[in-house]
């Protein structure tokens, strides 16, 4: 599939770049024929797999580095791809699950949410070499405009 | 990003602008410091100025309803805008927290 627009963003594993991250994502997506709402959803998308890479992928380390790559492709789909090079998932599907958490201050409901308000989600993991998260999100009036 | 009232044995608490993880230790804190210091039973969480929320602002709001239960209270939420009542229905987090339309409904209940 061949990308119309594209924006890399690296930034450092601290909790205040995940609004930042969001807000970008947000703002790249508004080039697009979407609703508030579907902002909203990109917003949600985001802050939770930054959130993830934060806490989990460095383990609050600030020093980590996460890669957001943001794509608008040719049939008006938005990709985004949140990357981190921290610990890694031994057990993607299980960490996937429904309110599984390592961390008894959270509700596990990251990817759930994530595979609730993207339309495509793909997750890669490595164990001690990081995780690569992509989602793809349509928006309908997008796929209208990319069919006139 | 807080802004705290008593009425009768309610601890209120405003909660406004993005919760998420940047701010959830910071919120946990005030708010856990406030419930204790002021020696009230019951917690009503006012989110109608909250403009966005992820999981961790769920997880947030699901450990003060387990602090307030196990100290015998009761938690209500009062105004969530729709996005995050959306949430709160998906999370299953409104199954265990009662949600109002307003102050008065928690007030008159």
């Amino acid at each position: 599939m061949n990308i119309r627009n594209r924006v890399r963003l690296e930034f450092f594993s601290l909790p205040e770049n995940v609004g930042f991250a969001r807000s970008c994502a947000a703002a790249f997506a508004s080039q697009l024929q979407c609703t508030l709402d579907d902002l909203e959803e990109v917003k949600l998308v985001v802050s939770e797999a930054v959130s993830n890479a934060v806490i989990h992928g460095y383990q609050q380390h600030a020093d980590g580095t996460i890669v957001m790559d943001l794509m608008v492709r040719e049939d008006f789909a938005l990709e985004i791809v949140i990357e981190d090079f921290g610990v890694g998932m031994d057990d993607v599907d299980k960490c996937m699950e429904p309110s599984y958490s390592t961390d008894a201050n959270r509700m596990g409901l990251g990817f759930s949410f994530m595979r609730s308000f993207a339309d495509e989600l793909r997750v890669n993991s490595v164990p001690g070499q990081g995780t690569a998260v992509r989602m793809l999100k349509r928006f309908i009036s997008a796929t209208a405009q990319a069919m006139a | 990003m807080i802004k705290t009232e008593l009425w009768d044995d309610i601890l209120i608490v405003k909660l406004s602008g993005d919760i998420d993880i940047s701010v959830a230790d910071g919120l946990r804190a005030q708010i856990d410091g406030e419930y204790m210091q002021q020696g009230v039973h019951h917690l009503l969480l006012d989110l109608s100025e909250v403009e966005f929320m992820d999981s961790t602002g769920l997880g947030l709001i699901l450990g003060r309803y387990k602090k307030v239960t196990a100290a015998g209270g009761h938690t209500y939420i009062v105004r969530p805008r729709a996005r995050v009542k959306q949430l709160l229905e998906m999370s299953g987090v409104s199954n265990l927290i009662p949600v109002y339309t307003s102050l008065r409904q928690v007030i008159n209940r």
